[in-house]
């Protein structure tokens, strides 16, 4: 069994100027799922994107869980350095604290529901199966970054409804580096690789829009449509720089009554 | 002054790794990170025994007076507009013919900081104070890379093990989206889980009030729990609670809240601005805490000898100090602050004092927790402006032992 230490440290190699930039949670539930079963194996196939390590270019993936994987697993062969940013939870505290971190703690409350409003599983696997690929691999030192998300952190991959554990989330300007140290360890366009969209989504705009500003050129790629790069203005987006930003951006994603990031939702007509 | 506290050496790269490890996977600590900025310093502060002593006696001293005033100003509600609390709160809290919610393990941290003229607090956190995984859990392992060094305590043990009395079933109630807020329920569960407790982690809409017993019920778990840990501040309980239940977490709760939610009235930043209708003497916090007055107060507060801060500010937001932040947060904070003076509070701003560390000039501030008015532990932050938010780092707070002065 690796332990969420071992696989972080495949991920975040200490040779990387990258790797303080890797977001710990999922990293616990991979250790959680390292021995299990893998009834899901993903194809780490042909992923084309339109870039190369040479580019001075970093590349956030916004596709949905396991897509992300399977794009960066394409990018890591080309000598970009993953950084998986997936800042959520698949399940309810104590399946991971109870099962996974505290063998012995007592199980408390009734069995967990094993859906979640963004579901994790093939996600999990992927990364799983990736990190078997990336222990194998050497990572340049001055590999430029590929920022892995997961497209469906902000609405889910199914309505609310009573029951789901609830572990939409969010990003954060915080969340990554500033355009001052991407641009100093050389980085000069960013590119946004989503499923068709060209527009970030509202999160990640105000990430964008910051480095847009600090004249960071950023160029857009949608999958599903395999054409060509093209430069995007990146929105405007409501509450930009505000320092009341994160405040108001959780109370905007609770709009279910249990909360959002690892509540559950119960169902009542409340609110 | 700061010979009484002074930053101790670096760890080693390999120490610095291995306690950033250490801090993500087996303490719960995922906020490493902070865009450019490692919070974890990589060097401890080393306080004087006889200094946490004075601190410990002036954080104990300032909660009986802050418990007193709370109790004052409960029955007092044609005060609570003035502290910048919002309508519906002061409606709920006007209720005087509803009990207060009974209240468990209060935890309060009191924010010091070494200044020209002795040490000085810059707020009490009475709501929902942080920093627990940091005072305790992290000190701890800081604390094993050099000799002769004690730790003041851990805060969320003794939190919990206060909160955990006559208790079986704890609910730990957060609302956010945000992993570093969630990072803080996981460690106080895990430290209740080995006092062999049960735990459950969820939103404050789980919670519903039948005859002012509290009862979690949602599809993964459910129960009534014999006391309630709140992350969630106050004054978002309105939003993410029950259009009924967030009252309760006010008035009328029979299950005890930790902590209940008319501690905003103490949390407040614009608490000082009613000191002079309160019978309760505050000996203490007039002596610690800067002259705060309301901005209609002080037609001058846009110079930089006053510290702005909204009412019911968190983490250093919206604080604004003018030569230590950007022109367009001076800007919009001075706006704001000019066209709503009741929802903010200036303070009279101190002369805090750095001290030298290995990343040069630090600005250190040492949050002394109480609970249930008894000292629990240090959060030692370090900052290199005089201004104490988002952008400092954590610093673990060490005492010399006798074999190590």
């Amino acid at each position: 069994m690796k332990t969420a230490k071992e696989i972080y440290s495949i991920w975040a190699p200490e040779t990387s100027v990258w790797s303080p930039w890797v977001a710990p949670v999922i990293f616990h539930a991979l250790e959680a799922l390292s021995d299990a079963k893998r009834d899901i194996t993903p194809e780490f196939g042909h992923a084309p994107i339109p870039v190369s390590p040479g580019e001075a270019t970093a590349v956030i993936l916004d596709l949905p869980g396991a897509e992300s994987v399977r794009y960066a697993i394409t990018l890591a062969a080309k000598g970009f350095c993953l950084v998986p940013l997936f800042n959520s939870s698949p399940a309810p505290e104590k399946d991971l604290v109870s099962l996974a971190l505290i063998p012995s703690a007592p199980t408390t409350f009734p069995a967990p529901t094993e859906q979640a409003t963004v579901s994790m599983r093939e996600l999990l696997f992927a990364m799983l199966a990736a990190t078997d690929v990336l222990s194998a691999k050497q990572t340049p030192a001055a590999a430029p970054p590929v920022f892995l998300l997961d497209s469906r952190r902000l609405k889910g991959d199914k309505p609310l409804q009573a029951g789901l554990f609830d572990n939409r989330w969010m990003v954060f300007p915080q969340d990554f580096p500033s355009a001052r140290f991407l641009l100093e360890h050389g980085i000069r366009r960013v590119l946004l690789v989503q499923e068709a969209e060209a527009s970030p989504q509202k999160d990640l705009a105000h990430v964008l829009l910051r480095w847009q500003e600090a004249r960071l050129e950023i160029s857009s790629f949608a999958t599903a449509r395999s054409g060509n790069v093209e430069a995007i203005i990146v929105p405007r987006p409501s509450w930009f720089r505000a320092v009341w930003y994160r405040a108001l951006a959780a109370l905007g994603l609770k709009r279910n009554p249990a909360g959002g990031y690892g509540g559950v939702f119960p169902g009542y007509s409340s609110g | 002054m700061t010979s009484m506290l002074q930053a101790g050496p670096q760890l080693s790269l390999s120490e610095q790794r291995t306690l950033r490890a250490e801090a993500m996977f087996d303490e719960f600590k995922w906020d490493v990170r902070c865009e450019d900025l490692e919070v974890i310093a990589d060097f401890p502060l080393l306080l004087e025994h006889s200094t946490f002593r004075h601190l410990s006696a002036i954080a104990e001293g300032l909660s009986d007076e802050l418990f007193a005033a709370e109790q004052e100003l409960l029955v007092r509600p044609e005060l609570h507009r003035k502290l910048g609390l919002p309508k519906s709160l002061c409606r709920c809290l006007r209720e005087i013919s509803v009990e207060p919610s009974a209240g468990a393990a209060r935890v309060l941290r009191f924010d010091f900081h070494p200044t020209r003229d002795g040490w000085r607090i810059s707020e009490v956190n009475s709501d929902v104070p942080g920093g627990f995984i940091e005072a305790g859990a992290l000190a701890r392992r800081v604390a094993r890379f050099f000799s002769g060094v004690v730790v003041y305590g851990d805060p969320a043990c003794a939190y919990m093990r206060v909160a955990e009395q006559n208790n079986r079933q704890v609910a730990l109630v957060l609302a956010t989206p945000h992993s570093d807020d969630h990072q803080v329920m996981f460690h106080l569960a895990r430290v209740l889980q080995r006092l062999g407790l049960q735990t459950s982690l969820v939103g404050p809409g789980a919670l519903r009030w039948k005859n002012g017993r509290a009862e979690v019920s949602c599809h993964y778990a459910e129960g009534m729990p014999s006391v309630i840990v709140r992350f969630v501040p106050a004054d978002w309980l309105r939003v993410l609670a029950g259009r009924e239940s967030w009252k309760s977490y006010f008035r009328g709760s029979r299950t005890p809240l930790s902590n209940p939610g008319y501690a905003l009235l103490t949390q407040s930043k614009r608490f000082p601005t009613v000191w002079d209708k309160l019978k309760t003497p505050l000996h203490l916090w007039r002596d610690f805490l800067p002259k705060t007055i309301c901005p209609s107060s002080a037609p001058d507060f846009d110079s930089p000898e006053w510290v702005i801060k909204p009412a019911l500010g968190r983490v250093g937001e919206d604080v604004a100090i003018r030569d230590c932040i950007s022109r367009d947060l001076w800007i919009d904070v001075l706006r704001r602050a000019r066209r709503h003076p009741h929802e903010w509070a200036v303070q009279e701003r101190f002369v805090a004092i750095p001290i030298e560390t290995p990343l040069g000039p630090m600005y250190p501030c040492l949050g002394f927790y109480t609970v249930n008015g008894k000292t629990a532990g240090v959060y030692g932050r370090v900052a290199s402006k005089p201004l104490v938010d988002q952008d400092a780092r954590d610093v673990a707070v060490l005492g010399l032992s006798e074999a190590g002065r």
